[in-house]
């Protein structure tokens, strides 16, 4: 089995990076409160729990977008949706057009920023569902339009 | 889907039917019990305040609401929609179009069933809550099997031609009395028990419990007898209470079971006191679940299900086929379900095992909680916290029963593919055996795991609308994983596929 051939947006490295930032701002915001409270920052547990979440946060923000940009993959063929996606762990996965419910596009608010989508296509299996994330918006609605049409053109209940 | 406006003008010239009045009786009881609580409280406050009135008052109330509950709820069945109304202060109308009926059950509870009334239960598939559901409560006991005939009809016969003879039913399976010595070997009757014992302490029996003189000199002689005794013996007396819940739970919910067989519908009727009965339409079988639960599997036994498009095991709808019941039965019957679903091979065929990487993996996932168990003990010894002898005595039993499990686990573990049919099996303690119809699989995910990949095993996910929505597939070499997804579902791999 071949890989899927396409990548997504070279942007998308910069959408998991902002939203892994966004993630660990209230954690650094917590730690700040707890050292202005507790009044001595230079003692070794707050040094020790921010070095630690600088470490973790920095391989977070910069490591973890680079390594999924290199593993996430999608193709739609006339018959087949088929995806690679994860980092750490990771997962193919193939569902036919014909058994296609519903193609849905999401735009989270940092997604509109960098001119992100993200379409998801649902199968009436909750396992089957298969999301394409980080699209140009432009490719994202011409997938959109495309599946659209192919799934319109199959019969059937899709169960 | 076409409706034509003549049938639904027709519907609409429908009258409302009620249920059945003999519900009179049955509604007062079942309201009445529902706020018992309250009719207690209102009793006590009665007496306690030498006013009866209170109580009366409160009783009153209820018979009411019970009998608006009858006048407020009509139904009717329309050539298009089946409709319920019902509320007494909210009113609600329910509408079901007829070709989105799954499923007919029927049940009866003790009080249904001393007047001769069943409810009738329609589901569609879909999520509903209680609220939602299309539950006819409940009509004359008689009338109902013809009634979901007809509302099954479209869903599983084509129309009528007249002149074919009518379904002969046969029988597939039949209760035992015997088969209740299989009821202790699952854990309900200890959760159970547990269940019971916490809600007698939350009102505070514990305390008076131990209070109580008997039980105070019980703990002196449990002093004098040594600790464990007791630990044993009270182990040996939850046991042998758990057992006996167990088995009549068993009874009353599984006691006189039979399986029909109509060549297109399976029916499945139940219960000893409460009966249930359920229709598995044969279009929407997708395959079986074998369970073998370790205790289960160690007394022979084995219990059954049916894999359904439109029943879904996530959220607790039942399409058993059979409980608890000798391991061989069981095995049968899934030939037989299989068979006449379209398997046109062994399906007890023994199975593919995994290799040397999954069988590593089986004893590490095993092994290394309980590895990570005593080093944290070490440390924190090493720390100077004492530890009694008894604990490390306890993790080294861990430890030999993980490298068991990890042993069973691996001998469990395989997979089959059948021409059109996947099967699949893994687990130990809750052991299952998947046989899914390859044409009810409608995508595959292959995944990794970091680990995975260094072992070079994956695991492949069939997902499909029917049972719990994802088979599995644990711990298959990566070079073999798309080789089994073309076998079950050839043409899945599409353009990728080489």
């Amino acid at each position: 089995m071949t890989d899927p051939a396409w990548r997504p947006s070279p942007r998308a490295k910069q959408l998991w990076a902002i939203n892994a930032a966004l993630m660990w701002l209230p954690l650094f915001l917590a730690q700040l409160v707890w050292a202005v409270i507790a009044g001595d920052v230079t003692t070794w547990p707050h040094v020790a729990v921010f070095a630690a979440s600088v470490v973790v946060a920095a391989a977070h923000i910069i490591v973890v977008p680079v390594w999924r940009y290199r593993v996430h993959r999608w193709e739609i063929s006339d018959s087949a949706v088929y995806t690679r996606t994860g980092w750490f762990d990771q997962e193919r996965r193939i569902a036919p057009i014909s058994r296609v419910q519903t193609v849905d596009t999401e735009r989270g608010p940092i997604d509109r920023m960098l001119g992100l989508s993200t379409v998801t296509v649902t199968t009436a299996s909750s396992a089957g569902a298969v999301k394409i994330t980080a699209l140009d918006k432009d490719v994202a609605d011409r997938t959109v339009a495309q599946l659209t049409d192919i799934a319109g053109r199959t019969l059937g209940d899709a169960t | 889907m076409s409706t034509d406006p003549e049938l639904l003008a027709a519907e609409e010239q429908q009258p409302w039917l009620r249920l059945d009045k003999r519900m009179l009786l049955v509604h007062p009881v079942t309201e009445a019990v529902k706020v018992l609580p309250i009719l207690l409280v209102s009793f006590v406050v009665g007496t306690q305040s030498g006013n009866h009135l209170w109580g009366l008052g409160v009783l009153v109330l209820v018979l009411v609401f019970a009998v608006l509950r009858w006048f407020t709820t009509s139904y009717r069945i329309g050539p298009v929609h089946v409709q319920l109304r019902s509320g007494v202060f909210q009113k609600k109308l329910l509408s079901v179009p007829r070709s989105r009926i799954r499923s007919v059950d029927i049940e009866a509870g003790v009080l249904h069933r001393i007047l001769g009334l069943s409810i009738l239960r329609i589901g569609t598939g879909q999520q509903a809550d209680q609220g939602e559901r299309f539950e006819l409560n409940a009509l004359d006991a008689t009338a109902v099997p013809e009634l979901r005939e007809l509302l099954l009809q479209r869903v599983t016969r084509a129309a009528d031609i007249p002149g074919t003879p009518p379904p002969v039913e046969t029988e597939i399976a039949h209760w035992r009395t015997s088969w209740v010595r299989y009821a202790p070997f699952s854990f309900t009757g200890v959760v159970t028990i547990a269940a019971a014992v916490g809600v007698l302490f939350q009102y505070g029996l514990g305390e008076r419990l131990a209070d109580s003189t008997v039980i105070s000199q019980g703990i002196d002689s449990a002093e004098r007898l040594g600790i464990a005794v007791v630990i044993i013996f009270g182990l040996v007396l939850l046991l042998i209470v758990a057992s006996l819940f167990a088995c009549a739970r068993y009874l009353i919910a599984y006691g006189n079971l039979t399986v029909t067989d109509d060549g297109t519908r399976l029916h499945v009727a139940h219960g000893l006191l409460r009966t249930r009965s359920t229709t598995l339409d044969r279009n929407r079988l997708r395959g079986t679940s074998l369970s073998e639960p370790l205790l289960l599997r160690v007394a022979k036994g084995a219990r059954l299900d049916a894999i359904m498009t439109g029943v879904s095991a996530e959220k607790k709808e039942s399409s058993l086929l059979l409980p608890q019941a000798p391991a061989d039965e069981a095995r049968r019957m899934m030939t037989v379900v299989l068979g006449e679903a379209g398997m046109h091979a062994d399906a007890r065929k023994p199975l593919q095992s995994h290799g040397p990487a999954a069988r590593q993996r089986r004893y590490v996932r095993a092994v290394v909680p309980v590895l990570v168990l005593a080093a944290g003990l070490g440390v924190a010894r090493a720390f100077g916290a004492p530890i009694p002898p008894l604990v490390w005595a306890t993790t080294m039993l861990l430890l030999i029963g993980a490298v068991l499990v990890g042993w069973d686990r691996y001998r469990s573990l395989g997979h089959a593919v059948l021409p059109g049919w996947l099967i699949t099996q893994h687990g130990s303690l809750d052991r299952k055996r998947h046989s899914v119809e390859a044409a009810g699989i409608i995508g595959w995910t292959v995944r990794q795991t970091f680990f995975q990949r260094r072992a070079g095993v994956a695991t492949i996910v069939a997902a499909t609308p029917a049972g719990v929505g994802h088979y599995e597939i644990l711990d298959i070499p990566i070079e073999q994983a798309w080789a089994l997804v073309e076998g079950v579902t050839p043409g899945a791999g599409d353009i990728w596929a080489r």
